[in-house]
């Protein structure tokens, strides 16, 4: 186990370097930055230094080298659009989206695996029905117009709700279900596959012989052993929702790393689009490895070595 | 007998004083207003640094130029700020400007002349200072004594005022103690809002500062904010969230305002004009159907602008019909008339030229300037010219203009309709520069001799503008409205009355003020 443990720890390091890579030339692709930066009557000269003062004038491979060794010292180098070290303006963003990840991981679990348990406890009853046309919908709406639907309803007219903005636990709710309602309609169905599975091995009818009460045998004996797969999409949803806020913090103007990655983007702020693709490649690829870990520890059957 | 008129004078000061004071308390700063923004710039606070307009709405709020201008048209209105009087020397070389006396910057401390050469001098170190054509031509900045500030310019320069006005001053001593990287994230300035926190993308709070010299604010506190989504910025609005949406583009968003009866859409005039140049115009020696005015005047006549404006403008506009120079204005001289959409004519002059079936050419847009240029493309088909739609990114297209490398084409784009504009539009050379023409050059060289006021729009009205209207430089289309989404319970009379302050998105919220 401790072999796999250092193994897999090895394949992360190497995946987050492949990463830091290709980030930084797919970056340089979009074109060059002074084009946005400089005044249109800018002189040579004012080109020269400001080209000097970001480091730009410097050979692409010494660049590479320079932004790599950084890295490693957690320095990821001045924003160009705002003057300020990335990692700074990360540390300050990079709460927001957290928050609003997490809440709508929870939206997607809780409600995801309730619904998804109590459709397999009644194939094609009402809950399953119910349960199905809530996970269509969820997979086929696309996100910002979810996002634009429940402003217009819960915060313009019913105004229960605000519109925008971090604040309150008021201000997370339609945020945590525009964002969490995708990945929770994928959880709702493979819970109720993987219910359904568990529900019809021989182990659950004998505990049903036995008596066990119905909240018991579902509870403590069938969704135990459905766990893993419903571990292995929950572990993948914190990636797609953590890619999924670039378009939710834009529509509700969430202060987060996903809004700061598109306006760096536009602005062709190279060493910030670098800081905020490796840190958030960086929290999936640990996430990842922890849930792969913790496989081992749920399932005594799987052993790595 | 003394004693009586001691207790009347006394009488008479205390009822002179309580409707004062009443009057007074009640202008004390009070309640928030929060303003939105699809964009501020780089968000800079440091007022050397701002590089596009948006971001000019921070430091322009905290802050105060030299002096302010206003736009309500046709020209720009320069009013007395930090300084409260200039000399030009006839040469057009010495700008020598008087310091009021009595501005204090939020600190409290008194604003010097050293303050101001001392903003300056930053000015023309500073590789990204916007102004960068008056850092060029600024020979040198000093203290004449301690009210006065002499420019020394290296050419004459009739629009040096409008220069002026772009840099707001800072506290020399404060930045100097705290450096200026810590002066970037707390500023302090003589505008009439002050600085209060700040998180980058996302908003600018501010505090009324109630010891301006020229506004005190009516509202407490400032928040300018961004919001990229036009749907989201709607919702605030109607919800009472935001107070103004700072920049309606044309759009549904126009209409869902106009729609409801807590909201209003408030257009201010703009010098700004859409208008199509033709890339080649600038390359002396590139063969281009373009060089014949009758083409170019072929494709102006075969547009129609009123269409354009209330279809793609929802009406938030006007046809123009002059490049650079504002229609209606005194600049225009009044025997000219707007062009009239005429297909006919249209095929006649490029008969004329040699086109009788027309010709391919290409149109060079960014995204958001897509259905303007299609509209157009789709008008011209009717007399033979074919124009493909080339879309490419923002960057992409800046630097194709500035290294002029885009092929032979038509460029939509966008200019101000002012003296300084022509300035920059009709001399050869310049970033932006539409036709190389000698005699517009000689024109516009002229013109830049006499400083800026009655006699240079009498001079433009009587020698420029037939020539510019009949050789079409550029190809007008319409002169941009700019639409505010107000909720009505802000009371925004004097904030129309005062024009636009500075540039466009200076939002000047000290002359708003919550109704009664």
């Amino acid at each position: 186990m401790q072999r796999y443990i250092l193994k897999r720890i090895f394949l992360a390091f190497v995946t987050i370097y492949l990463v830091t890579t290709l980030v930084f030339f797919l970056a340089r692709i979009t074109g060059d930055p002074m084009d946005l930066i400089m005044s249109a009557e800018s002189t040579q000269k004012d080109w020269d230094m400001m080209r000097h003062q970001l480091g730009l004038d410097k050979p692409i491979y010494l660049q590479y080298t320079d932004f790599i060794a950084g890295v490693f010292i957690g320095n990821f180098g001045n924003s160009l659009r705002w003057d300020k070290p990335c990692l700074s303006l990360i540390l300050v963003h990079l709460p927001a989206t957290l928050q609003l990840t997490i809440c709508a991981l929870l939206f997607s679990w809780v409600f995801g695996i309730s619904i998804g348990t109590l459709s397999a406890m009644r194939p094609n009853g009402l809950m399953d029905r119910f349960g199905k046309i809530f996970a269509m919908l969820g997979q086929s709406m696309p996100i910002f117009w979810v996002g634009i639907l429940l402003i217009l309803t819960f915060a313009v007219r019913w105004q229960i709700f605000p519109t925008s903005g971090r604040g309150g636990l008021l201000n997370l709710v339609l945020p945590s279900i525009t964002l969490g309602w995708y990945t929770m309609a994928s959880m709702t169905r493979m819970t109720r596959s993987s219910m359904l599975d568990v529900l019809d091995m021989e182990f659950i009818k004998m505990t049903r012989i036995k008596g066990l009460s119905e909240v018991l045998v579902i509870c403590k004996h069938a969704f135990k052993n459905a766990m893993i797969p419903i571990l292995t999409l929950g572990s993948l949803q914190v990636g797609i929702l953590l890619g999924g806020s670039v378009i939710t913090e834009t529509i509700f103007s969430w202060p987060g790393m996903g809004r700061l990655m598109v306006q760096s983007v536009f602005s062709r702020d190279f060493p910030l689009i670098q800081a905020c693709v490796i840190i958030t490649s960086t929290i999936f690829i640990t996430i990842n490895l922890l849930v792969d870990i913790t496989y081992g520890y749920i399932d005594p059957r799987i052993r790595y070595q | 007998m003394n004693r009586r008129l001691t207790v009347i004078g006394v009488l008479l000061i205390a009822f002179l004083v309580v409707p004062l004071s009443s009057q007074s308390a009640s202008i004390k700063p009070t309640g928030k207003l929060t303003i939105l923004y699809s964009n501020l710039g780089n968000e800079s606070l440091d007022c050397v640094k701002w590089n596009t307009g948006q971001s000019e709405a921070i430091v322009m709020s905290l802050g105060e130029p030299l002096v302010n201008f206003y736009w309500k048209g046709p020209a720009l209105d320069f009013k007395p700020a930090i300084a409260s009087s200039w000399k030009i020397s006839p040469d057009l070389k010495t700008w020598e400007f008087t310091i009021r006396k009595g501005i204090n910057f939020h600190d409290g401390t008194p604003l010097t002349v050293q303050d101001v050469v001392f903003t300056w001098n930053r000015v023309l170190k500073s590789p990204l200072s916007i102004a960068v054509s008056a850092k060029n031509i600024i020979k040198s900045v000093e203290a004449l004594n301690d009210k006065t500030v002499l420019f020394q310019l290296n050419t004459p320069d009739p629009f040096f005022l409008y220069k002026a006005s772009t840099y707001a001053i800072q506290p020399k001593a404060y930045t100097e103690k705290v450096g200026e990287e810590e002066f970037s994230k707390k500023p302090i300035y003589a505008g009439p809002w002050k600085f209060v926190k700040q998180l980058q993308g996302d908003f600018v709070e501010m505090e009324a500062f109630e010891g301006h010299y020229r506004k005190v604010p009516y509202y407490k506190t400032l928040i300018l904010k961004i919001i990229p989504e036009d749907s989201t910025k709607l919702a605030m609005l109607k919800t009472g969230e935001a107070d103004i949406i700072f920049n309606v583009m044309p759009g549904p968003l126009v209409n869902e305002i106009r729609n409801d009866s807590n909201l209003r859409l408030i257009s201010v005039p703009s010098s700004n004009e859409t208008y199509l140049f033709m890339t080649s115009l600038v390359k002396p020696d590139k063969v281009s159907p373009f060089r014949d005015k009758r083409v170019r005047q072929a494709l102006s006549l075969a547009i129609d602008r009123k269409l354009i404006v209330e279809k793609l403008y929802n009406g938030l506009g006007s046809p123009s019909f002059m490049a650079a120079i504002m229609p209606y204005s005194p600049m225009m001289h009044p025997s000219l008339t707007p062009i009239r959409y005429d297909i006919k004519k249209a095929k006649t002059l490029l008969s004329e030229a040699g086109y009788p079936n027309g010709f391919e050419t290409e149109l060079f847009l960014t995204n958001t300037e897509k259905a303007e240029g299609e509209a157009i493309a789709s008008m011209w088909n009717k007399i033979g010219v074919k124009a493909k739609i080339t879309l490419m990114e923002m960057g992409a297209m800046l630097a194709a203009v500035r290294e002029k490398t885009l092929p032979d084409g038509l460029r939509l784009s966008h200019h101000s309709c002012t003296p300084a504009g022509m300035w920059y539009f009709f001399r050869k050379g310049g970033h932006y520069t539409v036709i190389y023409d000698d005699k517009l050059e000689e024109l516009t060289n002229k013109m830049a001799t006499i400083p800026e006021g009655p006699k240079m729009y009498e001079f433009i009205k009587n020698e420029m503008s037939r020539y510019v209207y009949d050789l079409v430089p550029s190809i007008p289309l319409v002169i941009q409205q700019y639409s505010r989404g107000v909720r009505k319970n802000i009371e925004t009379s004097e904030w129309e009355k005062i024009g636009t302050r500075s540039i466009f998105w200076v939002p000047a919220a000290e002359y708003l003020r919550p109704k009664k």
